[in-house]
């Protein structure tokens, strides 16, 4: 039997559809009724699906009695109308027939295959697109929603209780959700221009048959450009509104063939040099370029980002964001771009296979994308970028979660690569442990300007070692973790098993493991934020998961990975003060509680700025101040360095020997954990040792 | 369209489907499924506004079935209101986002109606059935009853979508509110 394709079928829902609304109820719809839902019945792919007809139809058949059926006229004593009755038996089996044939016609063409279908149809591919990644970005939601509830609950916020505690909560979840994902959008639509999505008006599709694509394949090649690939001069980047630029560019230019690698800290300026060479200015970064951008031998503003697409990729930070949202696997995620560029399938299939090569990510190929770890999934951005086969290529911290082994291949592939084909590479990366992967720095970013050379040795404020004395720390501890088990719902193995620890007042431990070892939820254990199998973790000899969430968030801060899941004030001082809002003190108490958190943390003067305009090092800095202004008996710090560069991390170190509290840590630098922390609890396979 | 545009447009039916989803599993008595809608609609202009009210709801007929396709033009409905009204200037304030939440609901009332009374015989399989069926035992037509229950159910969901998205749009930080035209409507 040939197999009826999407498109087909939905013609036959349809003429279905039309038939049960239309045709006389009796028998033509008793009889479609009773054919579709037997069918729901009889198909086995598609029983699962019988329980959500029941549930719909079941209560609207009750529905139906109680508004048609005339039991209630008959009760209150009016006349009942039993035409009424059949005319409302009718229509419900036409909803009957309708539902059960859409629950067919929704089992033989899953999501998955729908959208295949609709990218390689007729259809504009931006309704396809707009059907397409919704689906992605509500699980990515989801995900999300759960851990601004986790960093909400953790503060002190009620997740539970009455409905106006609820609804009062729901202002502390729904800002951090919806206000983050709007800050990630001009991110997000970005990553969609570099994939060339809407550059030309048909895309070509693996998905659909075999057809040459769009464009012919002997396309006359572009008259080969051999200057500088680019090319800066005396520019200058000017924020919507301000006339002192934000980065000044006296010099920089990178030849065909070249690697240009380029150092700076927190908020110095990569992104910006980044959102400038490709050609994101003004459209996705609002501002103004001053001075002399070219690229490929073009001004930069004469093109739009998309249009730049084809020659000039960039790739940022964060993968996700960068994930198109359309595709099932890897590899059609790969694909997704050249397919834009509507390039014949071959020339796709090849640049796919070789981009998957370069990456080091071909036996990824058939994965989901949503479901990568986080170096895996820039791995992926950074293949989807090479499929595009750019002449210029910039990196903006695009190896950050890579594997440093990994790190070290990725550099001389990409070096070899660009010194093969011709093309450049930008490469922009926070001063560290990241240079050793590359030759020199060309320049570095210093106070908004971008300077020849490596920056000059960091000055790193080695903060000193423990000062905690050898001796014996007696105190009653502050946290007891007693044969602690737990296991993940749905889970057979256990992820902790039988923990023991003890912090004892004024004590730090950092808390060290492989990836998935269980160390984040050790902590959320220990915060009382969920609950354990077996076993108890004490505060101060209670039982965490008995106190009230108020009670816990006054005694336990916790700094959690990701500090802008929190943030739901549009100001600094708005969203530190929050951690004051149930204490006792005065207001001139909390204003200056909150000027020395803001001192301390380095934010002094931003205290009117928005959270999510300040750079990332700063952005964790506002939650380390919403602890700061508190003070209870417990610190926990999941992977409080990951964001700074030797600058704030030296402000941290002091920020963190100032407190008096016990301090537990996540910690992936061995450096770190090794000169701060005088206890350290390694956590493998499930079993921790102290 | 700009990918910049159809990127906020799936982000606000995103929106719509999580926050729905939320609301059910926090049991809270509103559907909060419109706040992306009317965010795309002061963002970005009632027609932009109406395309995600509409696809919104075919994404939900694709999750879960065709009932939420057929209210489609109910969501259509509180898009192009919600862009119209912030045109008009009624989202410069709070009292005006009030009334615009209220004049939404007027409109879903007039489209939402006839789909539910035709289409479903005035039935919903919710507790909303009590009501329509008092109603109509009463005395009261069915066309009537319905337009009362689907504002009774409507107004407070509606009201508090624009305030969440007045609040959202006034928070965002300026270098994103630069990027939309619409935003100055929201003062």
């Amino acid at each position: 039997m040939r197999k009826i394709g999407p498109f087909r079928s939905f013609l036959l829902w349809a003429v279905w559809v039309g038939g049960s609304m239309g045709l006389p109820a009796f028998p033509f719809a008793a009889v479609m009724a009773g054919l579709s839902a037997g069918a729901v019945l009889l198909w086995p792919r598609a029983r699962r699906r019988a329980k959500a007809v029941a549930l719909f139809m079941l209560p609207l058949a009750f529905g139906f009695w109680l508004i048609h059926g005339g039991a209630l006229q008959l009760f209150l004593g009016v006349a009942a109308q039993p035409s009424r009755a059949v005319w409302a038996l009718g229509l419900w089996l036409r909803i009957l027939s309708v539902i059960s044939a859409s629950q067919l016609w929704l089992e033989y063409v899953p999501p998955p295959v729908l959208i295949r279908s609709l990218f390689a149809g007729r259809l504009p591919a931006s309704w396809a697109f707009l059907l397409a990644s919704p689906l992605l970005l509500a699980g990515q939601i989801r995900a999300r929603a759960a851990q601004v509830r986790e960093a909400q609950l953790s503060r002190g916020v009620p997740v539970h209780g009455t409905f106006f505690e609820r609804a009062s909560s729901l202002t502390a979840l729904v800002f951090p959700l919806v206000l983050g994902l709007l800050n990630e959008l001009p991110a997000r639509s970005a990553a969609l221009d570099m994939k060339g999505f809407g550059l030309f008006p048909r895309r070509s599709s693996l998905a659909g048959e075999e057809k040459t694509g769009p464009r012919p394949a002997s396309e006359p090649a572009p008259p080969k450009y051999h200057g500088a690939m680019a090319a800066v001069r005396e520019a200058a980047f000017l924020a919507p509104g301000e006339t002192k630029p934000v980065l000044e560019i006296p010099e920089f230019s990178v030849s065909p063939g070249d690697t240009a690698f380029l150092e700076g800290g927190n908020g110095s300026g990569k992104s910006t040099l980044a959102s400038m060479l490709s050609g994101a200015v003004p459209e996705h970064r609002g501002g103004s370029i001053a001075g002399e951008v070219r690229v490929l031998g073009e001004d930069v503003t004469s093109r739009s980002c998309l249009a730049w697409s084809p020659d000039v990729q960039a790739v940022q930070q964060n993968p996700v964001l960068s994930l198109s949202g359309c595709t099932f696997t890897v590899r059609e995620e790969v694909a997704f771009g050249p397919e834009n560029l509507a390039l014949p399938p071959a020339e796709i299939r090849s640049r796919v296979e070789r981009a998957l090569d370069l990456a080091g990510i071909a036996h990824l190929g058939d994965r989901n994308p949503a479901c990568l770890s986080g170096g895996e999934a820039q791995k992926l951005a950074l293949a989807s970028a090479l499929a595009m086969n750019p002449r210029l290529l910039v990196l903006d911290e695009a190896f950050s979660r890579i594997h440093p082994a990994d790190r070290h291949s990725l550099a001389s592939v990409l070096r070899r690569q660009a010194m093969e084909t011709g093309s450049a590479l930008v490469v922009l990366e926070k001063p560290g442990n990241a240079s050793s992967s590359w030759s020199a720095p060309a320049g570095h970013f210093r106070d908004g300007r971008l300077l020849p050379g490596s920056s000059p040795v960091p000055v790193k404020r080695q903060s000193s070692g423990p000062s905690l004395s050898s001796g014996i720390n007696d105190d009653q501890p502050v946290l007891e973790i007693e044969n602690l088990s737990f296991r993940w719902k749905g889970e057979s193995s256990p992820l902790l098993r039988s923990v023991n620890a003890v912090l004892r007042p004024g004590e730090r431990a950092a808390l060290t493991g492989p990836n998935g070892a269980g160390k984040s939820t050790l902590m959320r254990l220990c915060a009382g934020l969920i609950e354990p199998e077996r076993g108890a973790v004490l505060l101060g000899g209670v039982p965490v998961g008995s106190m009230a969430p108020g009670e816990r968030a006054a005694r336990i801060g916790f700094l959690f990975q990701d500090a802008e899941r929190q943030i739901f004030h549009s100001t600094v001082a708005g969203e530190v003060l929050f951690s004051l809002r149930n204490s006792p003190l005065s207001q001139d108490e909390r204003m200056e509680r909150m000027r020395q958190a803001l001192e301390v943390t380095g934010l002094s003067g931003k205290e009117e700025k928005h959270p999510l305009d300040l750079n990332a090092a700063e952005r964790r800095m506002v939650a380390v101040a919403s602890l700061s202004v508190r003070e209870g008996d417990l610190l926990l710090l999941d992977e409080p360095t990951r964001d700074f560069d030797p600058e704030w991390q030296g402000r941290f170190e002091e920020w963190m020997l100032s407190r008096p509290e016990a301090i537990v840590a996540v910690s992936h630098d061995p450096e770190f954990s090794g000169r701060l922390f005088p206890a350290v609890w390694s956590l493998d396979s499930g079993r921790l040792t102290t | 369209m700009k990918n910049r545009t159809l990127v906020l447009i799936a982000l606000c039916i995103a929106l719509n489907i999580g926050l729905g989803q939320a609301a059910s599993t926090l049991k809270l008595p509103i559907f909060l499924d419109s706040i992306g809608t009317v965010l795309a609609a002061l963002l970005m202009g009632p027609w932009i506004g109406m395309a995600t009210g509409l696809v919104t709801n075919l994404l939900w007929g694709v999750i879960s079935g065709p009932v939420a396709a057929a209210f489609a033009p109910v969501a259509m409905v509180i898009g192009l209101v919600a862009g119209l009204a912030a045109r008009k200037g009624l989202f410069r304030s709070l009292a005006g986002a009030v009334i615009a939440g209220v004049v939404i609901t007027l409109f879903v009332t007039l489209v939402a109606t006839p789909i539910r009374t035709y289409l479903f015989g005035g039935v919903t399989g919710s507790g909303a059935d009590f009501f329509v069926a008092y109603l109509t035992a009463v005395g009261q037509r069915l066309l009537q009853s319905v337009a009362l229950t689907v504002i009774w159910t409507n107004l407070v969901d509606k009201i508090v979508a624009c305030l969440v998205a007045q609040a959202v749009v006034r928070q965002l930080p300026g270098r994103i509110r630069s990027l939309f035209p619409g935003a100055e409507n929201v003062a």
